[in-house]
């Protein structure tokens, strides 16, 4: 069973946000409006988080591409109390949307806030209800979602590989991140595989965990810059 | 026998209602319908009503709910653990604390669907039960809460439906039939005396059991994710003892006010309050030890995230609302229960009433500044409850007030059975006037 | 006819053609083993973006240190091994300085041909350039060590006033790097159409930009044809177009999206993508009716239509009086139809004169119709490039710094859905036109962050809200270029744009407009 898993290299992210873009588009991510922005309320499975610091002209910035970090430990998967949260099998952290009853434990539980509720039923202004990924569900209002690795993409792998009678490659299967970085700098794949370019960069020396003391396990490794 | 005991306590049950009480129950009760109209909104539109953001996800929903469930308890501690312990002072307190909580939990358990995003898919929890979940043990907990504490205030209820039976039999009224199917043929035997006593015997240490687990399993949720100033090992025994504090409050207050309703000076008596005021204060004591510890622990080991909220709490954003709640649970209370002079039932009434608003601010400086500054944080950072929410919760209380005017209008508000126990023990004590230890009160004060 | 080239994107043109003869190039960042650009935000307004983040990826793998010179901390500053932090406007100065350490501290040799030139830089005084610059002294040295030690070493510069061109394009120069493969600065096969240098002989060639001041002053002009432009709100003092437009004949606008030049267009082209689905479109907020779309644009089927027409998924209905003038615009043997082709074809079609601004075509080119020559002699630094003036800001208190959004390439898109969350990564602001304010004069002018204020210059003034940001200097605002849009669907239609802000200048030699020569005042609103 492969276990998915991601490494970023925050060396080579020059903050150009194809990827949450990219997500925004393959997940069916509601747009949003300046007024949820301005309300704390735009769902961006996706981000690219900045952190610059210092005084002028001394000042010092990271740009940090965020997401689900698909913990191995995953601390919403414990708490939802119909089991609409879960892990799969391949270490996907997955959530059935039509089953979430919208109590926002999950969402409390994450420490890493990358969980996302539809306080509204998600408006899709004009022609882009057509632009919509015919492969990913849409929300309705009161439910909660997050990034869950474009498992779509897995699926059609798997059925691809299925009709022709073979097995799946791990390179058949893309996130659309992965796919829209321009830098490559997130790289993809199975980290039980000990050949798999994903796996051999989490070993790196660079390589640390957001919020490691809180002992989740997350998936997605980033790698220091240099 | 002692039917004019009877006659007095069932007042309330016999007499016609005044225009002022009228008045009030309706607008409690439109106060009522206002907020269903508020949660049909929110149903209609979703939580986006509610000033909810990222990342306060839970606000005054979540904090009606513990307060409600909490004030549940102390229902159960007067009537139940007070009893297994045969404290003396209980005895008039039961009913109200019984009525308290049941009328209470429903609340308390309403809030919790009305903060769903999906309530028309909560019967996914029985379809789908996950076991893990903090939430789930709580549906088990509270509803068999529920069903006992039912079951409890029921049973207590019989020989006094029996007495109210009594009275209106000769009566025409629809009452009589009423009373009579739920008076179960009681006839006040020393047989059914002693099954009853038996039952509640064992039904009380029951309850004991769930009040101390019912508000723990409502700290789970909480204590079982890894936020900051909820992952802390003394939310429980906090959750406990606030409940109970909150709870023995808000009886005071009820028993009181009905107390000068209904002229029941001589059943609740100074000194049946001057006891449980103490017992409040032993409460208070408590809670500020659970407060420093808490407290304490962060400052001293300054762990970055923990202690950005606990000084916001103290000095930053949170402060008008941390130490407002401070002074109205702690130093306030304290100076008027400690100090015999001033532990009066003119002072304990509003003492009471502030004590249960500093609670109430106490579960939302619980609930949400945490949420406002977890581990990693964007979205927004402060909440403001809107119109909807503020409805939901002004009507839920005043349903909780409506539910206990309508009772003590067909039930009596004090357990008669008890206090003939009482006062059949203790010939001494007699209706009249009363005087708390020490000081001279005048009569009716 | 005019190509309208959007100068923020472009590297120091003129002053290569001039040294060169060389109207096409390219900058070979990926081949660099070090990169300095001076005030040219070249990860977010490289015109091929994608290049540009690949290019970046391939630095971080070979170490190859990238330095900023500049006033903000940009995401190129952001993601640059050394931010050296300048005066606004003085990029060229620290450009010429380092040029004299290198030369003084023998770290490189002086050219061939380039003799004249690194005399006349031998004037310079490196005391006074850091006083000017606001760069110290050891910063140069640090950069001179970084810069002299590794090779090829390119720099990138913007095309802004052509002696500031001139000191970018010398530097390369004198680090070898104009022809050098992999790493320099090399020419590109020409392709299509191409508007001529200003040579000796065509000395009025004129830029796009100045199209509304031929028209104001007299000249007439028959039809206007946009393609893939919108003047109307990304120029500098974008006003001066809608009068232009409102005196010109025929606009004929050609473009994918709803804007503000097409609301002032006659007839829409709409310039389909491939991306795009193939339906009838209209503007929900003038309720104009989008004509239908073609399907490819490489063998683009045009069509026009009026507004009455109304069409189901790609039925056309054409105006019988044109209808013959369009067959299939077929793409030119060299490669991809690109908007100016197309408009050259139009323009050609509808009988409108070609010949009034030097054109070339590719049959032209095929004929041997050929206009202009590159020059074959050597690289050509004049001595003239030493000698650098600071620049002539407008009044103001405040320099205005712009950026062009690496999601709103050219300034525009602003008005697409998705594209207006991401304008800004390292502020997390959406959607409002933000004014980045420094937090020393923040506090100074009592300015909380998200407070509303206005931005006043000479040319205009705009609200916008307040981003407190400690990247700009206390001196300086910034303002992201492609907010603030009016027209289109999902345009937001809050907060200014910062054009409007920008006085109408041009440099005199290279007539290229100058967007970073203006200073506003701001206040609270």
């Amino acid at each position: 069973m492969p276990r998915w898993g991601m490494v970023i290299d925050l060396d080579k992210c020059s903050g150009c946000q194809a990827c949450v873009v990219a997500c925004s588009a393959a997940g069916n991510v509601p747009l949003g409006s300046p007024e949820l922005a301005a309300m704390g309320r735009l769902i961006r499975w996706m981000q690219v988080l900045p952190q610059v610091e210092g005084e002028y002209p001394h000042l010092r910035a990271q740009m940090l591409p965020i997401m689900c970090q698909q913990c191995d430990k995953p601390a919403c998967t414990y708490v939802c109390p119909v089991a609409a949260t879960y892990k799969t099998q391949e270490g996907i952290v997955a959530q059935i949307y039509w089953r979430c009853i919208g109590c926002r434990y999950c969402v409390n539980a994450c420490p890493y806030t990358l969980k996302w509720f539809n306080w509204s039923q998600p408006q899709w202004p004009g022609a882009t209800t057509e632009a919509t990924n015919p492969d990913v569900e849409l929300r309705d209002k009161g439910v909660t979602e997050k990034c869950c690795l474009c498992h779509h993409r897995l699926q059609w792998a798997k059925q691809r590989a299925r009709a022709e009678g073979r097995s799946m490659r791990p390179d058949e299967y893309v996130p659309a991140c992965v796919e829209a970085c321009p830098t490559r700098c997130i790289v993809f794949g199975d980290l039980d595989d000990p050949e798999s370019e994903a796996s051999r960069l989490a070993r790196s020396p660079r390589a640390f965990h957001l919020l490691e003391e809180v002992g989740t396990k997350p998936k997605v490794t980033y790698l220091k810059p240099k | 026998m002692m039917s004019h005991i009877d006659e007095e306590i069932l007042r309330s049950v016999t007499t016609r209602p005044t225009r002022a009480y009228r008045v009030t129950c309706i607008v409690l009760a439109l106060v009522l319908l206002w907020s269903f109209v508020a949660w049909g909104w929110q149903i209609r539109h979703g939580l986006g009503v509610t000033g909810l953001n990222s990342p306060v996800f839970w606000g005054l929903y979540l904090v009606n709910f513990v307060f409600f469930i909490g004030i549940s308890h102390a229902g159960t501690l007067i009537s139940s653990i007070l009893r297994l312990t045969n404290t003396w002072w209980r005895r008039p307190f039961t009913r109200l604390a019984e009525a308290i909580t049941v009328f209470s939990l429903p609340f308390g358990a309403t809030s919790v669907i009305v903060d769903l995003g999906r309530p028309d898919r909560l019967f996914n929890v029985l379809k789908f039960p996950h076991f893990t979940s903090a939430i789930l043990w709580d549906v088990v907990c509270i509803t068999t809460y529920l069903i006992t504490s039912c079951l409890y205030f029921y049973l207590a209820l019989v020989p006094d439906i029996a007495v109210c039976r009594d009275r209106f039999r000769d009566t025409n009224s629809w009452r009589r039939s009423f009373y009579r199917a739920l008076a179960v043929g009681w006839t006040g035997t020393p047989a059914q005396h002693r099954t009853l006593d038996r039952l509640m015997t064992g039904m009380s240490i029951f309850l004991f059991a769930l009040v101390i687990s019912v508000h723990t399993n409502v700290s789970f949720v909480f204590g079982m994710t890894t936020k900051p100033g909820w992952h802390s090992t003394i939310i429980s025994p906090f959750f406990v003892l606030g409940a109970i504090y909150s709870g023995v409050a808000a009886v005071i207050v009820f028993a009181a006010l009905f107390r000068r309703l209904f002229g029941l000076e001589a059943y609740l008596t100074q000194k049946h309050f001057n006891s449980c005021a103490k017992f409040l204060l032993a409460l208070c004591c408590f809670w500020f030890y659970a407060m420093i510890i808490e407290h304490l622990y962060v400052f001293y080991g300054r762990e970055e995230a923990e202690f950005n909220l606990v000084y916001n709490k103290f000095f930053g954003d949170y402060a008008v609302l941390f130490w407002t709640m401070f002074i109205l649970c702690c130093p306030l209370p304290f100076i008027f229960l400690a100090v015999p002079r001033l532990r009066t039932l003119r002072n304990l009434v509003p003492v009471c009433i502030l004590i249960n608003i500093g609670m109430w601010l106490e579960r939302y400086s619980i609930i949400i500044p945490s949420g406002a500054h977890p581990y990693l944080s964007w979205g927004l950072g402060s909440y403001f409850p809107s119109w909807v929410e503020i409805s939901i919760t002004l009507g839920w209380f005043a349903g909780f007030t409506l539910l206990l005017l309508l009772f003590v209008r067909y039930f009596p508000s004090l357990t008669i059975w008890e206090i003939k126990e009482e006062l059949g023990a203790n010939s001494v004590t007699q209706s009249g006037t009363d005087q708390l230890v020490g000081l001279p009160i005048a009569a009716n004060s | 006819m005019l190509v309208a080239e959007w100068t923020p994107s472009q590297g120091p043109v003129d002053a290569l053609g001039q040294a060169t003869g060389w109207r096409h190039w390219r900058s070979d960042i990926a081949g660099a083993n070090g990169l300095v650009s001076f005030g040219w935000d070249w990860l977010q307004a490289h015109p091929n973006p994608t290049e540009a983040q690949k290019a970046f990826a391939t630095l971080r793998e070979r170490n190859a240190p990238m330095l900023f010179v500049g006033p903000r901390f940009n995401p190129t500053a952001a993601r640059a091994n050394e931010w050296i932090a300048c005066r606004p406007g003085f990029e060229p100065l620290v450009a010429l300085a380092l040029a004299h350490l290198l030369l003084n501290e023998g770290r490189i040799q002086t050219p061939a041909g380039l003799e004249s030139f690194a005399e006349a830089l031998f004037g310079l005084d490196l005391s006074d350039a850091e006083r000017q610059s606001h760069v110290p002294l050891r910063r140069l040295r640090e950069m001179a060590q970084i810069v002299g030690t590794r090779q090829p070493f390119l720099c990138l510069g913007g095309r802004d006033r052509l002696q500031d061109q001139w000191a970018v394009v010398a530097l390369n120069a004198l680090l070898g790097n104009v022809g050098r493969e992999p790493g320099g600065l090399i020419p590109t096969p020409e392709t299509g159409l191409r508007p001529a240098v200003a040579t000796e002989s065509r000395p009025n060639s004129i830029h796009a930009e100045e199209l509304p001041q031929i028209i104001g002053e007299g000249r007439d002009v028959e039809a206007i044809v946009l393609v893939d432009v919108n003047p109307a709100f990304c120029s500098p003092a974008p006003k001066r177009w809608h009068e232009a437009l409102r005196r010109a004949k025929h606009v004929v606008c050609a473009t994918s999206f709803m804007d503000e030049t097409a609301a002032l267009a006659d007839v829409i082209i709409p310039l389909a993508l491939p991306a795009e689905r193939q339906d009838a479109y209209r503007d929900s907020a003038s309720g104009q009716l989008i004509a239908v779309p073609a399907d490819d644009i490489r063998t683009s089927r045009l069509s026009l239509t009026d507004s009455a027409s109304q069409g189901a998924a790609n039925e056309v209905r054409l105006k019988p009086e044109v209808s013959e003038l369009f067959e299939p615009v077929l793409p030119p043997p060299q490669g991809v139809l690109s908007p100016a082709t197309l408009a050259f074809e139009l323009a050609r079609r509808l009988d409108l004169p070609t010949d009034v601004f030097p054109w070339q075509t590719p049959a032209d080119v095929a004929r041997g119709l050929v206009v202009d020559q590159p020059r074959v002699a050597g690289l050509q630094i004049p001595a003239t490039a030493a000698d650098w003036i600071p620049p002539n800001f407008s009044d103001g208190e405040m320099h205005l710094l712009l950026e062009t959004p690496v999601t709103l390439p050219r300034g525009q898109g602003g008005h697409l859905p998705q594209l207006l969350t991401t304008v800004a990564p390292h502020l997390r602001e959406w959607w409002t036109t933000w004014v980045e304010v420094n937090p020393e004069t923040a506090r100074h002018l009592r300015l909380d962050d998200r407070d509303e204020v206005i931005v006043e210059s000479t040319a205009g003034s705009i609200r916008a809200r307040v981003k407190i940001f400690p990247g700009v200097p206390p001196d300086a605002v910034a303002m992201a270029l492609g907010l603030g849009h009016r027209v289109g669907q999902f345009a937001q239609r809050e907060g200014g744009n910062p054009a409007e802000l920008i006085e109408w200048r041009q440099d005199e030699e290279s007539r290229v407009p100058l967007w970073n020569l203006q200073k506003v005042n701001i206040r609270k609103a």
